[in-house]
């Protein structure tokens, strides 16, 4: 069979190259340009810059594709994110190695075609994303899961390695958090 | 549902204020997260680094560009449709023209018309079928063809499915031929398929509109956006 006519399953198994158990299976990359969205938002969330996001995104893509991946309890968003998430923290530390460079003014960044057509929206959304990115790690983890992916708490409480009990009260204080965090500037436009 | 399974810990209706703020902040994030999607220039990256790493799937992502040039380039031995004489563009080759994606952002919704984009060729506008069928408008392209202009509207299913719908400028072209014919409500739709890719060919206004997407998109969705007229307000 020709990898063209290969059914996903049939590709499964030859990125696998063998031993696939019936609890495994592997990542079909055919699949991940359904998550595409999500893992931006994520990846916005995370780094507090779209810019920043982007990269994110193509360097966890590349390290998804670099190799068969078997995926054995997770969802594939789950999965998704957590290699995001290493990504994230990989990136991170490897920045924080190098000399710093100044950043672009905020009001410099590049139109976001998304959403271009509603720029109040724009604008409400860079904020969140900003309060997100800023808030203690394990709270914005929680966040990022549940509320920015649209994982259940059970999937992101596996996906992030807690209890389900400690997502709820994690996600409970990020949601104050950053509504704490937009208010200041809520009340001087009002 | 995310959010939804246990929206507050056992002892948060202890802080009124707290709770209130929690809820303040799941709505906004809910907000930000359904105004936010990623850039189409970055899909296209996603796209091409994933055909790179994989090239045996390549024609199983649907919509891309690449994909399209490579599909409709092997068809044209299998799908001879230029009836309409020298001077008359192929269905094929409008598939292709649409082939290298968008290079322009998506229309606006047309505020006048809920079932509109403010977009049009010669008078002739594009629907939108954001509302009605959750496929939105992610890009548009231009182009001339033989004289002729033409446009192309992408939209994305809400699995990020692409269709790319053009309209040629000018008098008919011939649908292609081997195609079937589908009557919908008293209109003639052509279908036929390019490798992995469906298309439809059909007529609005005495204009040529052709649309391209992924095999996996059914017939029956194709045909069901093509013929949707919102009870007149898409003129046909």
């Amino acid at each position: 069979m020709s990898a063209d006519h290969a059914t996903p399953a049939d590709r499964s198994a030859s990125y696998a190259g063998a031993h696939v158990t019936s609890d495994a299976r592997v990542l079909d990359p055919a699949g991940l340009g359904d998550h595409v969205d999500r893992l931006y938002r994520a990846a916005w969330a995370l780094c507090g810059s779209r810019e920043d996001a982007e990269d994110l995104v193509q360097d966890t893509f590349a390290r998804v594709l670099a190799k068969p991946r078997l995926l054995r309890n997770d969802d594939d968003l789950g999965y998704l994110l957590r290699v995001l998430r290493n990504t994230f923290v990989s990136r991170h530390r490897a920045s924080t190695r190098r000399p710093a460079t100044t950043a672009m003014p905020e009001q410099f960044e590049a139109v976001d075609h998304s959403v271009a057509s509603r720029p109040e929206a724009a604008v409400s959304a860079r904020e969140v994303f900003t309060h997100i990115s800023a808030l203690p790690e394990v709270f914005r983890d929680a966040l990022v899961a549940v509320d920015v992916v649209g994982l259940s708490y059970a999937e992101a409480a596996r996906a992030l390695g807690t209890r389900e009990a400690t997502i709820t009260s994690r996600l409970y204080r990020a949601r104050a958090q950053v509504a704490r965090g937009m208010e200041p500037h809520r009340e001087g436009v009002m | 549902m995310a959010g939804t399974d246990h929206p507050f810990p056992e002892n948060a209706e202890n802080d009124p204020r707290e709770r209130e703020l929690a809820e303040r902040g799941r709505e906004l994030v809910a907000t930000a997260v359904a105004d936010t999607s990623a850039p189409l220039a970055l899909r296209e990256r996603l796209e091409r680094q994933r055909e790179r790493a994989h090239p045996p799937a390549r024609r199983r992502w649907l919509g891309l560009a690449g994909s399209f040039v490579a599909v409709a380039a092997a068809a044209v031995a299998a799908l001879v449709i230029n009836l309409g004489g020298a001077s008359s563009p192929s269905v094929l080759a409008t598939v292709e023209l649409a082939a290298p994606g968008p290079t322009l952002p998506a229309p606006k919704h047309d505020m006048k018309n809920e079932a509109l984009l403010q977009t049009s060729i010669e008078g002739l506008p594009f629907p939108d079928w954001n509302q009605r069928f959750q496929w939105k408008a992610v890009g548009l392209r231009a182009d001339e063809i033989e004289g002729r202009h033409s446009k192309t509207v992408y939209y994305d299913s809400p699995k990020g499915t692409r269709a790319a719908y053009t309209i040629l400028g000018g008098s008919r072209i011939e649908p292609p031929q081997g195609a079937r014919k589908v009557p919908v409500r008293g209109q003639t739709y052509y279908v036929t398929n390019l490798d992995g890719n469906r298309v439809v060919v059909w007529y609005r206004d005495g204009h040529t509109c052709v649309m391209s997407a992924p095999a996996k998109v059914s017939e029956e969705k194709l045909l069901d956006l093509a013929a949707w007229d919102d009870g007149g307000n898409v003129p046909f």
